[in-house]
């Protein structure tokens, strides 16, 4: 997949009022500028075009491609989530029961799914792992057994500022690199908003 | 194609239509494959897969027929959850429906509302869970327990009692409100007891599933019937207090129970992990069997307010009578302006049956 297909998938097919807010989230939060359009006048094709760009730049910038770019975004959210969701427990002696969270099945689900590289295939793991987070932040942090499927449980701005406290495991230095516009950890936040806003336009 | 003295004009062909002309009798386009010296070496017969005019014939009636059927609609009174379910999901979302052929029972949840009011309906709905009627027993032999052996047998006792109402009330014949009320309990606790096995079952059985929404629309169509009948028999008896028959509540509950946060996510959980449906198709398949139950509740709603408005059995027998009529007349008039001779005897059946499977004679 190149960042063309994937915006074309993407903001192209948006509805009006999602396009709104998305085209807001995005300046409002630094990730895109317009020098001389105003907000409301810059079109989905005008946007869709500046993202190609913002993408571009930021493939050359650390010479990476858009593929690569995509596996940063899956390792970044597989950091703040894998560890999180409670295990499978296999029968012992002491506890013959067989239990497999309904988090964990999830969880397991997304692993499998990212495994295949398609538009689709990255909507449903950006999905699975945005409810699997939603529960993480509504537990603060702690283990889940649960998650939440329906796509009205996600909040974007919630979710962007949890990921952006996160912490390395044993550096207590933050996961996420966020200073500077054109690297891959901000281009996994560009990625996670683009996904989200298109999970609520299919809603 | 090599011309020759002896063949008539050679035939340019651009597209597939053109060859239509050309099909025998059976369908089938023969070509003939020459040898040497122009002998005829073999026949190759041809099937030409529906030719695109035909298949574009086809959508257009289609989306017609869908354009009609939600225009006029015909998911009145005495149709259930299916207006629900094409208003919460539309036409665009329809046919993603038709595309997810992993849920090959999935028309038996949209078309199993209104043909769970009537006998010929009913008879399809009936046929289809007797098809899996083994597979619940096997399901139901999973659990183990002494209650849940009989539900097989109380099933099969609530699905006679259900179409002998039906063929009763469409024979005009009466039918007392203790029976009513008998049957709307009966589905109530078999409905409720496939509930519990659905919910403790390790393994989702789609057979399970498909008759607890085939039971739901039986159980709204008996409640709305047990509505009527008390509310009259009590404004006639002038006995006053409750207008409703008190097991209302109870019917009413095993509905908030398939949309219980635990039915919900079970059938998440179906949608996502076994059946294998991606988020979208899973979002659209939890959300309209929701709508579904959502939509069989509301018309009960409506039909006790209906009632009421009417306060008289009569004039809301009259009311039905003149929304089919209506009803039938409006789908009649939809057709006819989207170009849909519905004199063509093939259309005509068409509709006649669907007419006669959501009561509208």
């Amino acid at each position: 997949m190149n960042a063309k297909e994937f915006v074309a998938n993407t903001i192209l097919k948006f509805d009006d009022d999602i396009f709104a807010r998305m085209r807001e989230f995005f300046v409002n939060n630094g990730y895109i500028s317009f020098a001389f359009c105003s907000l409301d006048s810059v079109s989905k094709e005008q946007f869709a075009d500046k993202l190609c760009d913002y993408f571009e730049k930021v493939e050359i910038r650390n010479s990476k491609t858009f593929d690569k770019l995509i596996d940063k975004f899956i390792t970044g959210l597989d950091f703040v989530i894998g560890f999180r969701v409670a295990k499978e427990q296999k029968p012992s002696k002491k506890n013959p029961v067989h239990f497999i969270p309904r988090a964990r099945k999830y969880y397991d689900k997304a692993c499998e799914i990212k495994k295949t590289r398609c538009h689709q295939s990255l909507v449903d793991y950006s999905r699975i792992m945005m409810c699997l987070y939603a529960e993480i932040i509504k537990t603060n942090g702690k283990e889940i057994t649960e998650i939440n499927y329906a796509s009205e449980c996600l909040n974007l701005e919630s979710i962007v500022e949890s990921m952006k406290a996160e912490q390395n495991r044993f550096q207590k230095t933050p996961k996420f690199n966020l200073k500077e516009s054109l690297n891959e950890d901000t281009c996994s936040f560009v990625l996670l908003a683009v996904l989200y806003f298109y999970i609520k336009n299919n809603e | 194609m090599t011309e020759d003295n002896n063949m008539s004009a050679v035939v340019a062909v651009h597209a597939l239509e053109q060859l239509s002309r050309f099909l025998n009798e059976k369908g089938v386009l023969e070509i003939v494959l020459r040898g040497e010296g122009q002998k005829i070496k073999q026949i190759v017969k041809v099937a030409i897969d529906k030719l695109p005019q035909e298949k574009a014939v086809n959508q257009q009636m289609f989306n017609k027929l869908m354009n009609a059927l939600q225009n006029a609609n015909i998911m009145g009174q005495m149709n259930l959850a299916a207006n629900a379910v094409n208003n919460a999901i539309g036409m665009k979302s329809l046919k993603m429906l038709a595309s997810i052929t992993k849920l090959n029972q999935f028309n038996l949840f949209l078309s199993g509302v209104n043909l769970c009011a009537t006998v010929v309906g009913f008879a399809l709905v009936v046929d289809k869970l007797n098809h899996m009627s083994a597979k619940i027993d096997e399901v139901f032999k999973a659990v183990k327990s002494a209650q849940m052996s009989h539900i097989q047998l109380e099933l099969d006792t609530v699905l006679a009692n259900h179409r002998n109402m039906l063929y009763v009330r469409e024979n005009n014949e009466p039918y007392s409100k203790n029976d009513m009320r008998k049957l709307a309990d009966d589905e109530t606790n078999i409905l409720n007891m496939l509930i519990s096995v659905f919910l403790d079952s390790s393994v989702i059985d789609e057979s399970l599933l498909v008759s607890i929404y085939s039971l739901a629309s039986m159980l709204a169509i008996s409640v709305m019937y047990c509505d009527e009948a008390y509310y009259f028999s009590s404004k006639e008896q002038s006995s006053g207090g409750n207008k409703w028959h008190p097991s209302h509540a109870a019917w009413m509950a095993v509905f908030d129970r398939i949309l219980s946060d635990e039915f919900v996510m079970r059938i998440q959980d179906y949608g996502m992990l076994e059946l294998g449906l991606n988020t979208e198709e899973t979002d659209l398949y939890y959300k309209s069997l929701c709508a579904q139950i959502v939509g069989l509740k509301e018309e009960i709603e409506n039909n006790q307010a209906l009632i009421q408005a009417f306060d008289d059995k009569e004039s809301f027998k009259k009311y039905r009578e003149l929304l089919e009529m209506d009803v039938r007349e409006t789908v009649m008039q939809i057709f006819e302006s989207a170009g849909i001779s519905t004199d063509d005897p093939e259309i005509a059946n068409a509709l006649n049956q669907a007419f006669a499977q959501i009561a509208v004679v």
